[in-house]
């Protein structure tokens, strides 16, 4: 078979890419009905043609693209936490001057605990109950020592209970630290949202809901690491680190950690 | 462009994108990540951006998002993917012209494999093409006649062998 020159190759090409003229695409397409060489050319370059679409393939995290039309998009996450931040600081003044202005609340509450059943030792995981049961235990034990002081008048009651706080740390039996400390990987619950605690592994999700990229990943990366060093160093955990995902499920970053106790100390260890 | 328009940005073009990076690079997660890094900048541009242009502005982006991406590529991969081309290129010898075309399409230099997708899969013009790459029309042509001709050549290659 004769070889082509290049311009005839230049001419098929124009035609196949619809460069050409109704004129000039009538004399080229008898041009290539009158030579092997062309259609052969014709047949092999029409063959390096894609198909134009191929649906096949989509886009599979479009929902991470869509950006909330409501008032919500003006807040970015700076602004959310400051909100939180705001939120926290409104309770806890507000909690404050409510004691305040009710001094004799705890002893109300106190009184309306001493008759409830005991709590599961690892069943509460908020504060609040924390407290509740660390004031129990204390009154069982001061119960136990005083005999039944419990029919004497209410200002003897609130005497006995200023003096059980004040000599708590001496009437605290054996075992009160491990009963009522409240458990470590509940208080990096409640530190950050990001994080959540599940059967003793602690993940730290992205929260951040608008499209998120590689760079983005790093940084954010970054800010869960530096957050958690505070919020570590609270807690006195050595030596977490934070990473993301392995390559293929990155699209959320997010850090697995085993957390466990050992005495008063948690060892929190990355998970691969 | 104001939110709704970007999320019809989203439903229009995402897949699309995400075809265009993909045949490109191959990677998903990469592809992943360059869909979403292109619609991180329109979002942040949409101020500036006319919802009709909102398709050029993304192609635009992860064309350049792309050029990034192999450049860091280049600086590790080069053997490797020298090793990878001649074993999927063996693989692929007795599989259908589809297959042969997507392997032959790998084998493009970066430039020649981007304005074929433009053209091939998006439909697009040179002069959008031009657009997209920073090229003038008759560049582009040249590299799509280029292109074409070099997979003409490893397609012809592989039916004499067959």
């Amino acid at each position: 078979m004769k070889k082509i020159t290049e311009e005839q190759q230049m001419r098929i090409f124009d035609l196949l890419e619809g460069n050409l003229s109704e004129k000039e695409k009538a004399t080229l397409v008898n041009e290539i009905a009158a030579n092997e060489a062309m259609q052969y050319e014709y047949g092999l370059m029409a063959k390096t043609y894609l198909n134009k679409v191929d649906d096949a393939i989509t886009f599979p995290n479009k929902a991470v693209l869509y950006k909330n039309t409501g008032l919500l998009v003006a807040w970015n996450p700076m602004k959310r936490y400051a909100a939180a931040a705001a939120a926290i600081l409104l309770f806890g003044f507000g909690g404050w001057y409510f004691s305040k202005q009710n001094p004799t609340l705890g002893d109300n509450l106190a009184k309306s605990t001493e008759n409830a059943a005991p709590v599961e030792a690892n069943d509460s995981n908020t504060e609040a109950k924390e407290g509740i049961k660390e004031q129990q235990v204390i009154k069982n034990s001061q119960s136990a020592k005083f005999g039944s002081v419990e029919t004497g008048s209410s200002n003897g009651d609130a005497q006995l209970r200023d003096t059980s706080r004040k000599t708590q740390a001496v009437q605290r039996p054996e075992n009160f630290q491990k009963e009522t400390e409240p458990t470590p990987v509940m208080q990096v619950a409640n530190v950050t949202s990001n994080v959540v605690v599940h059967n003793d592994t602690v993940i730290v999700y992205q929260t951040d809901n608008g499209p998120v990229s590689h760079t983005k990943k790093r940084s954010l990366s970054y800010k869960l690491f530096n957050n958690s060093k505070a919020m570590l160093a609270n807690l006195q955990l050595p030596q977490v680190q934070f990473k993301t995902e392995p390559k293929a499920n990155r699209a959320i970053p997010k850090v697995k950690m085993q957390i466990r106790t050992y005495n008063t100390d948690v060892i929190a260890t990355l998970i691969d | 462009m104001n939110a709704a328009q970007y999320n019809t940005c989203v439903d229009m073009h995402s897949d699309a994108l995400y075809r265009f990076a993909l045949k490109n690079l191959k990677d998903q997660d990469e592809a992943n990540e360059i869909v979403q890094s292109s619609f991180e900048k329109l979002w942040v541009k949409r101020e500036d951006v006319d919802f009709e242009r909102s398709r050029s502005y993304l192609f635009t982006t992860a064309y350049h998002c792309m050029v990034d991406f192999w450049r860091r590529a280049k600086k590790t991969t080069m053997i490797s993917e020298e090793i990878e081309n001649t074993a999927s290129t063996n693989a692929v010898e007795y599989k259908g012209l589809k297959a042969i075309l997507e392997n032959a399409l790998a084998q493009l230099p970066e430039i020649q494999r981007t304005v074929i997708l433009l053209r091939d899969y998006e439909g697009y013009s040179y002069e959008e093409i031009g657009g997209i790459t920073n090229l003038n029309e008759s560049q582009v042509k040249v590299y799509i006649f280029r292109a074409r001709q070099t997979l003409k050549n490893i397609i012809g290659s592989l039916e004499a062998v067959l």
